[in-house]
């Protein structure tokens, strides 16, 4: 039960919280996300290295009739995005300003959230994956439209919702697709990836998941939606719709269109044309952060650039690309929220996001201005910090496989501190400019960001603490 | 304690002194910052010296920083007489450079005070890790965070856009070179599956030829050949040799101890550690080691050519850095490890001083830099001016100063390569930028100290420096005096402990100085000293005409530092601003956003005309462009299925 406890509370929480009076309803929020946070930590505690295999599982029967089971566990892959994943929530939910309009409906939505991406990374089952893939962008979608900031939050909701719900429906194709091709009649995960269809049928059954999971993660070029709801979304949904939800598609890939389809050659071979779109994804959202002057959307495209490092390393096929990318979807949702947080702090206290329109702040406001160095020295992957390694270990697998694609995508290493510095140096230091900022960063924001600073370092400085955890589809040959 | 500790606690130092100045210093009163900035460089020396004088070696693990399958890299430090040699140059002259800075920087308000030293204290950190790491990775991690130390120095006065620009750009080529780091050691990786230095240079230990043994055929060398040329890549960026150079001239916005400890003293110079400690690579791979050598000759001159028409006297002391570096580069692209090592310091002793000498001027001249408006200052500043004299003369390499021995032994190790013809260019280079570098460091010191003071000086009565600001000065400019003796190999008799202590790391130094190299060498401090002299004559007599009259042309080129700015700003800042603007403009929005908007609103014009329902657009917009992707999606699963 205590993986069910995981997704379960926060979704029995979430929906109570909703219908409560407000005013209770981010403490509440807090100590639900807090105990949620707790298990899952203590399933990570518990969890034994080494293991090929799932652990913790829970297996009932669900449509017996076409296999379908209820299925839950976790494995090297998954433990540490279910970890982060209860972090981020419990971050979220302390970044929700009281103030804010119907905050028991918001709580309650972003808590349902959470519960649906618990589920994503828990489900051991295609159709009980593709269920809670489902659950998660219903909340998703309602917080877009009824929460979301700026001139027009219901447009940035519907091309989300069309971008995601294409996606789904291809996948829907696909888990159909699966059964009905690998004729085994099973939704098991660990089974389905020992059984691998044709070739021809990998090759199409590979494409409608790709193409999903390329929509969600994103890849280049179906990476439209996310500026735009990311610019919507309000502050605290991004800390885990971009540092969790954010890595569904990638995990997508790991967890199913790799091991599921090991060798998608037909027309063309997918196994070269994903990384080649990686190595895109990193150039081109490099470039684009760097022709942004809104410090939120520059954020959103430097989240392109990274994901593409992410699918880099999962298309490495072998065990240090992997890992560097799971590690990478860690550090990545470490970074992003922290980004977003303080590009929101920083707008609060100058009424702008523009970059050009700010100047000089780090002598009126010190600490944040330090505290935002080490972020945004994080996220430019700066060796001794956490992005590194994960950047690190990917390029070294991509360089295993395919040098130039490593080489090209080592490129993105060059243009990201030219967005970063350029948005860092932009804000912060010159001659100040008009009225100064409103304040320093409050003590409260402080100790919401220190969890986060405190593992970059950690990571940075230790990460085999993380990785000694992981296995990879390389590795495991998926518990054959 | 032992080795392993003692390893540890040079690095643990600066890290705690730089934690305690970035969360507390500005706060606690200033005597605190005053004591710990210099104080923790300090101690991390006598550490040092502990080592030094125990004749510590050895390589420590301290954890597994990661394993992944078999890419395993631990936290090791590595001490052998090549780290503490570089250790106590960079905890020695940095604990002098450092100490001046506590009067250098005493106008800055409290919490930039204190900042200062926070940069300053993780500088000697990221420095230190770099040359104690014992592995490819922390290397690279050294690498990246003495660039970073540099960056934040660079750009300490913030409020100066040049600064700002200057640190960017710093940063930025920079991380060229780490980008070549980490490819160098994807291939070390590959070809060795090891990322440690000692595992990684014991499989090459066997090709490395004895001198009375023949060599084995070397199978791999184009791997070898294509790391050291990626290794190169970051060495060139951190010491900035050409093409990587520009970002140095303009790191002179950092205050002067900056220039003195990063820009001068230490972290340029890593790109000469990183050959040396690499020298089991270089040794077989060729060409990358010929390369070496050819940057190098081509920098030292291009930027001694380059030094003759600053007028800014740190930028001169810049060119002139990078020139000297140049000469490093040379030494040890000819295999002349030691010689090398033994140019890093010397330089390290009289370019810390020029830059702190030239501090104390630029600090009673009110933070004028150009010569041009100082003048006379040798009665006014006595203490200050000897010791440039003997930093200049160094740097010329006039006898007995120490840049005299170390340079050369350079030249002569060049020059005692006849059938290698690779090392006689390079001498000819070398020969020439000696000359030259006579010729600028001459311009320099008279245009200066000597004549009248130019009607433009800003200061009238100008006041010696503090003796915090003095000592160190005077210091290092004694050690320039005599530091020579302890390696006279130049004479082609006498001590040479350099050569003798690093033997261990680097491998013995075959050349023997004859009678033709000693005659070389006088020959060539000779004529750079008659350079130096026929200075004073254009510069304060008048009495010859500027060579600059002769050749328009060459003055400009110079002036223009042969245009590489503007080239790079064309080729690439241009391109890639072209590229990110042009592309949102041109390809995100219409094309890439605009397919999808435009499907949307396809389908809703669609719904419109043919009169299926006339409520709400979304649902619609949405239903045919899914309905769409799924009917693709299945004709494409039919199709393969069938």
């Amino acid at each position: 039960m205590t993986l069910t406890a995981i997704w379960l509370l926060p979704l029995v929480g979430g929906i109570l919280i909703a219908f409560i009076p407000p005013r209770f309803a981010k403490w509440l929020g807090v100590l639900v996300a807090l105990v949620t946070l707790g298990i899952s930590g203590g399933v990570a505690l518990a969890f034994a290295p080494g293991y090929h295999g799932y652990q913790f599982t829970e297996q009932v029967p669900w449509i017996p009739q076409l296999h379908v089971f209820y299925h839950l566990g976790v494995d090297g892959i998954s433990i540490w995005l279910v970890v982060l994943n209860a972090l981020l929530t419990v971050i979220a939910v302390l970044a929700t300003p009281l103030t804010m309009r119907n905050v028991n409906r918001f709580i309650g939505l972003m808590l349902a959230m959470s519960a649906g991406m618990a589920g994503v990374f828990l489900a051991v089952d295609l159709v009980l994956f593709y269920v809670f893939w489902e659950a998660m962008l219903i909340p998703a979608y309602f917080l877009l439209w009824l929460f979301g900031e700026g001139e027009r939050p219901a447009r940035a909701a519907i091309k989300f919702v069309l971008f995601t719900l294409t996606g789904s429906l291809l996948m829907l194709v696909g888990v159909i697709g699966e059964y009905v091709f690998t004729g085994q009649q099973t939704f098991d995960l660990a089974k389905l990836a020992t059984i691998a269809p044709s070739a021809n049928i990998q090759f199409g059954l590979f494409f409608v998941f790709a193409l999903a999971f390329a929509i969600k993660t994103p890849l280049f070029p179906f990476h439209s939606w996310l500026p735009s709801a990311y610019l919507a979304a309000p502050t605290p949904m991004l800390v885990t719709f971009a540092g969790v939800m954010g890595k569904a598609g990638a995990y997508g890939f790991l967890r199913i269109a790799v091991p599921l389809f090991p060798n998608p050659v037909g027309w063309w071979d997918w196994r070269w044309v994903i990384p080649s779109l990686a190595v895109a994804a990193i150039i081109w959202g490099a470039l684009m952060a760097i022709a942004q002057r809104d410090m939120k959307l520059l954020v959103a495209y430097s989240s392109v650039s990274h994901m593409g490092f992410i699918v880099l390393g999962i298309f490495a096929y072998n065990v240090q690309g992997q890992q560097g990318a799971i590690l990478q979807m860690v550090n990545h949702g470490i970074i992003i929220p922290a980004l977003f947080l303080f590009v929101a702090w920083i707008a609060d206290r100058t009424g702008t996001r523009d970059r050009s329109a700010l100047a000089g702040l780090a002598p009126r406001m010190p600490v944040m201005a330090g505290v935002f160095t080490i972020v945004v020295l994080a996220a430019l992957g700066l060796p001794g910090l956490n992005s590194f390694v994960g950047e690190f270990m990917t390029l070294l697998g991509a360089w295993e496989r395919a040098p130039v694609l490593a080489a090209i995508g080592a490129v993105g290493l060059v243009l990201a501190p030219v967005y970063m510095l350029r948005m860092f140096q932009g804000a912060m230091y010159g001659e100040p400019v008009g009225q100064g900022p409103s304040g320093d960063i409050q003590a409260g924001q402080l100790a919401l960001v220190t969890p986060l600073i405190v593992l970059m370092f950690a990571i940075g400085l230790y990460p085999y603490a993380l990785t000694q955890l992981m296995t990879s589809v390389a590795q495991a040959g998926l518990y054959k | 304690m032992n080795t392993s500790q003692l390893a540890l606690l040079i690095l643990l130092f600066p890290v705690a002194g730089a934690i305690l100045l970035a969360g507390r210093g500005w706060r606690l009163p200033r005597i605190v910052t005053k004591i710990v900035g210099p104080g923790v460089v300090w101690a991390s020396f006598v550490v040092t010296l502990t080592l030094f004088f125990n004749s510590a070696s050895g390589d420590f693990t301290y954890w597994t920083w990661i394993q992944s399958g078999d890419f395993n890299v631990p936290f090791n430090l590595l001490v052998d007489n090549l780290s503490i040699f570089m250790c106590l140059v960079i905890t020695g002259v940095g604990g002098l450079i450092v100490t001046y800075a506590v009067g250098y920087m005493a106008p800055e308000d409290d919490p930039s005070y204190a900042r200062f030293f926070t940069y300053m204290d993780v500088f000697v950190f990221s420095m230190l890790l770099l040359v104690l790491a014992g592995n490819f990775v922390f290397l690279i991690v050294g690498w990246a965070l003495v660039g970073l130390s540099s960056y934040f120095l660079i750009g300490f006065w913030y409020h100066r856009r040049s600064a700002v620009l200057a640190a960017r750009k710093a940063f930025v080529m920079n991380v060229i070179g780490d980008v070549g780091m980490i490819l160098g050691t994807f291939v070390i990786f590959v070809t060795y599956h090891a990322t440690t230095y000692a595992a990684v240079f014991g499989q090459l230990r066997p090709r490395i030829c004895l001198t009375y043994l023949p060599c084995p055929p070397i199978t791999d060398s184009s791997s070898l050949e294509l790391a050291a040329f990626l290794l190169l890549v970051g060495a060139v960026a951190k010491s900035a040799q050409i093409p990587l150079h520009t970002w140095l001239p303009d790191a002179m916005e950092g205050p002067t101890p900056v220039s003195a400890l990063i820009h001068a003293a230490t972290m340029v110079t890593a790109g000469v550690y990183l050959v040396g400690r690499m020298h089991p690579i270089y040794d077989v791979a060729v060409y990358a080691h010929g390369a070496v050598a050819i940057v190098g000759a081509v920098t030292a001159l291009f930027a001694a050519t380059i030094a003759i028409v600053q007028t800014d006297i740190k930028r001169v002391l810049a060119y002139s850095t990078m020139s000297q570096i140049g000469y490093m580069f040379l030494a040890v692209g000819v295999g002349a490890y030691s010689a090398g090592f033994f140019h890093l310091l010397s330089h390290a002793f009289f370019k810390a001083l020029l830059f702190m000498a030239a501090g104390n001027v630029i600090h009673a001249m009110n933070d004028e830099q150009d010569m041009r408006k100082y003048g006379g200052l040798f009665r006014q500043l006595p203490r200050t001016s000897w010791s440039f004299l003997i930093g200049s003369l160094s740097l010329v390499g006039v006898i007995p100063f120490v840049g005299f021995f170390s340079k050369e032994q350079i030249l002569g190790a060049a020059f005692s390569k006849p059938d290698d013809s690779l090392a006689l260019a390079v001498w000819v280079f070398g020969f020439i930028t000696a000359l030259v570098t006579g010729f600028y460091t001459g311009r320099m010191w008279w245009m200066s100290f000597a004549g009248k003071p130019s009607p433009e000086r800003p200061v009238e009565h100008p006041h010696e420096a503090p003796p915090v600001m003095l000592i160190p000065v005077l210091i290092l400019a004694a050690l320039a005096t005599i530091g020579g003796f302890i390696q006279t190999r130049a004479l082609g008799f006498g001590p040479r402990l350099v050569d003798d202590f690093l033997q261990t790391a680097v491998g013995k130094q075959s050349w023997e100085g004859g009678a033709s190299e000693v005659i070389a060498t006088f020959a060539t401090m000779i004529l750079a000293t008659l350079l130096f002299l026929g200075a004073y004559r254009i510069y304060i007599q008048r009495t010859w005409k500027p060579w600059s009259a002769a050749v328009p042309w060459a003055q400009r080129l110079f002036e223009r530092k042969y245009y590489f700015d503007e080239l790079y700003d064309a080729i690439f800042v241009r391109t890639m601003d072209g590229l990110a603007r042009g592309g949102l403009r041109y390809i995100e929005e219409p094309v890439i956003d605009g397919a999808v908007v435009g499907t949307g609103e396809l389908a809703e014009a669609g719904a419109h005309s043919l009169s299926l329902t006339q409520t709400g657009y979304f649902r619609n917009y949405v239903l045919v462009f899914v309905a769409g992707a799924v009917v693709v999606a299945i004709l494409v699963l039919v199709r393969v299925g069938s």
